[in-house]
């Protein structure tokens, strides 16, 4: 059963607007195999950092921290969701927070089917050849990014042009919450401070 | 008993004190900058040597030196001494050779005039006397040989005084000639000091923002109080043995983006090779302010040249390829240290650098790591590689973060035909064009040493899909018949 959702995604990222609307209305994806193409994804964005070739790496190795590579993916996932969830909310969407986030997740497929491969075969090419690489890297950027539109345009029963909309806004929504999040940080950070300034204060005093 | 444990515990005390990694016997950390575009510390190429005074050569004390000039088939050193008015020659261990101060000229007796630019050949000795608006060419005992006035064109304004600062002279005996206020290049004159061109003129950088503010946000009035975009004037200028002329501009990276550096060739075209890391331009700072700001350079005979930034008194060395070698120096007064840089030569391979704010030369002696560095690269510009290579690793011995001694190996590996092994010290280096190039020949070396296996299992594997397809065609079409018949 899971492997059949898990192969239905192949059937969405072909025929996106078909695929999309079967997974959410005829429950032919599940959420359980979102997550799973999530993970894949996830390791897909560290085996690039990891593994692509030298010549087409420019990260300095020494510097790479796997963790803060996950989080930072993670993050943006999740902001995307939650972003996506309370704009569509107040723009009478359709879809639920589940639905966005197996939409999106679905879409991420060609990210993972595309660099795969890409990084090995960036391992026996040289710059003369970059031109291939790229050129794949492009088309795997914009597949996803095309299959994202749509899958929030069919999730949420939009428009294109309401969707485009909705999307600059999900981004703004998104830099919104960063900015928060770092406020919220940097407040807390403030009140330990002062607390650990007073327990100074206080055990030179008595 | 008492006096065993005191002195244990002192000999403990002693052992746990920390002591330096590298204990400096400079004044400053020199450094480069690696591929990232960190500066990061190197050992020390270049050590202060000596400091030489005025009065210690028995001539009273220097004021305001400008310029310095060595003559390399003679061995001897020339300093300008400009507020003395004289010529100080040395010999290549700074020991005093003559003084010139009093002219001949034809029997007049004259004399110099704040000069502030000096050049030797075996025509003599010229001397940019910049005062008296003219170039002279004396020789040892100061006799005029030749003068030199104004030259005569329109290109000059007639209202813009003659002020030479700096002459330098081919092996024709063309002269190229710094002068105040002029900035549409080097003043190109011919052997008999008439005006012939002028050579190699800064470009002018455009500034966007600026234009539009002046050209959309301000009244005349104030479109007249602004500085005018005009090209910048050399700041500095010397000639390698095949005649090409290096010139420095005193604009660092960050002010406009102007090519600190330059290598002329007869048209006036730069030709300076930039394959570094990095453009030649000093530091890397972009922070106003903290530019570097290129008063001279001096260049050797294998296209390694030094220039002088005189804001933070550090001396940067490329090779001619345009590598960063080293970067030392520093501002202050101890020794080794500068105030006010303005010129620098090489003596044999040591770094003369003048200060006319100290009125003194520091001599800068190279380091065993400096001189495997220079070694190598010369060797490797000379073409012999194994001397290159040995060279090499005695710089990686001292300094194991050395890409441009990995790119050097990795270079004599690929001539070598051992591309695997060039790959290594590439990667090492982080050059990424040089990994390709290595790659690509390593990758067609592994394809025609495999090509019989490799199109073998090809064609096999072919024939056996092509095979096992129409076997697998004919069993469906069997099935699909005789489902069709019990059908």
């Amino acid at each position: 059963m899971l492997v059949k959702e898990l192969r239905y995604s192949l059937h969405v990222i072909f025929r996106p607007i078909d695929g999309f609307w079967d997974l959410k209305h005829e429950k032919r994806g599940s959420f359980k195999a979102a997550m799973i193409i999530l993970a894949a994804a996830l390791i897909t964005f560290v085996i690039i950092e990891r593994y692509t070739g030298f010549l087409f790496n420019p990260v300095n190795l020494l510097y790479v921290n796997i963790f803060r590579e996950i989080v930072t993916f993670l993050t943006i996932f999740v902001l995307f969701v939650v972003s996506n969830w309370c704009l569509t909310t107040l723009m009478d969407g359709k879809g639920t927070m589940a639905d966005i986030a197996m939409a999106t997740a679905y879409a991420l497929t060609p990210f993972i089917l595309i660099n795969l491969p890409l990084v090995a075969f960036s391992n026996v090419i040289t710059l003369q050849e970059s031109a291939f690489y790229y050129m794949f890297l492009t088309i795997g950027v914009l597949w996803t990014a095309g299959l994202i539109i749509l899958g929030t345009m069919v999730t949420h029963e939009y428009t294109m042009s309401k969707t485009l909309l909705t999307l600059f806004f999900i981004i703004v929504g998104m830099m919104i919450m960063v900015f928060l999040g770092l406020l919220f940080f940097s407040v807390i950070q403030r009140i330990v401070g002062l607390i650990y300034v007073l327990y100074k204060e206080i055990t030179f005093r008595m | 008993m008492k006096r065993l444990v005191a002195l244990a515990l002192a000999a403990i005390i002693f052992l746990l004190t920390p002591i330096p990694a590298h204990a400096t016997s400079t004044p400053w950390q020199s450094y480069i900058y690696d591929s990232w575009m960190n500066a990061v510390p190197v050992p020390d190429s270049f050590v202060p040597y000596a400091v030489v005074r005025g009065h210690e050569l028995g001539i009273g004390a220097f004021s305001n030196p400008s310029d310095i000039f060595y003559h390399q088939e003679t061995g001897e050193v020339f300093l300008l001494d400009t507020g003395n008015h004289r010529i100080v020659v040395m010999d290549s261990d700074m020991n005093l050779v003559t003084v010139i101060d009093e002219l001949d000229n034809n029997g007049v007796a004259d004399a110099f005039s704040s000069p502030q630019g000096i050049f030797v050949n075996n025509t003599g000795i010229f001397v940019a006397d910049t005062q008296n608006n003219r170039i002279l060419v004396v020789d040892h005992t100061g006799n005029v040989i030749n003068e030199f006035g104004r030259p005569e064109t329109d290109l000059i304004a007639a209202n813009l005084a003659w002020l030479p600062t700096s002459v330098v002279v081919d092996n024709a005996g063309r002269m190229y000639v710094i002068a105040v206020g002029i900035n549409l290049g080097l003043v190109e004159l011919s052997a008999e000091g008439e005006f012939r061109n002028f050579k190699g003129a800064n470009r002018v950088s455009f500034n966007m923002v600026q234009h539009i503010r002046r050209r959309y946000f301000s009244t005349a009035e104030q479109r007249a109080r602004m500085t005018l975009t005009i090209p910048t004037e050399f700041s500095g200028v010397t000639i390698d043995p095949y005649g090409f002329v290096y010139v420095t501009t005193a604009v660092g990276l960050g002010m406009g983006g102007v090519d600190a550096v330059r290598r002329l060739n007869a048209r006036g075209d730069d030709i300076l090779r930039r394959l570094g890391h990095m453009d030649v331009v000093g530091s890397m700072n972009v922070v106003m302010g903290q530019n570097t700001s290129f008063v001279d350079i001096a260049v050797d005979q294998n296209g390694v040249f030094s220039v002088l930034d005189r804001p933070f008194g550090r001396i940067f060395t490329y090779d001619n390829d345009g590598n960063l070698l080293d970067v030392f120096g520093g501002i202050g007064f101890r020794k080794g240290l500068l105030q006010s840089p303005v010129a620098l030569t090489y003596v044999g391979d040591n770094i003369v650098v003048v200060d006319n704010f100290m009125h003194n030369i520091t001599v800068y002696a190279p380091t065993a790591y400096g001189l495997a560095l220079r070694q190598a690269t010369y060797w490797y510009y000379l073409g012999d590689y194994e001397l290159s290579a040995y060279y090499w690793q005695i710089v990686l011995d001292h300094n194991a973060n050395s890409d441009l001694a990995y790119i050097g190996l990795g270079r004599i590996e690929v001539r070598n035909r051992n591309f695997r092994q060039a790959m290594t010290y590439f990667r090492f280096a982080n050059s990424r064009v040089h990994y390709s190039a290595a790659f690509n020949r390593h990758r067609r070396q592994l394809i025609q040493d495999n090509f019989p296996i490799v199109a073998t299992s090809a064609v096999v594997l072919g024939i056996g899909l092509f095979v096992g397809f129409k076997i697998k065609a004919a069993l469906s079409g069997k099935e699909r018949e005789e489902a069709y018949d019990v059908g």
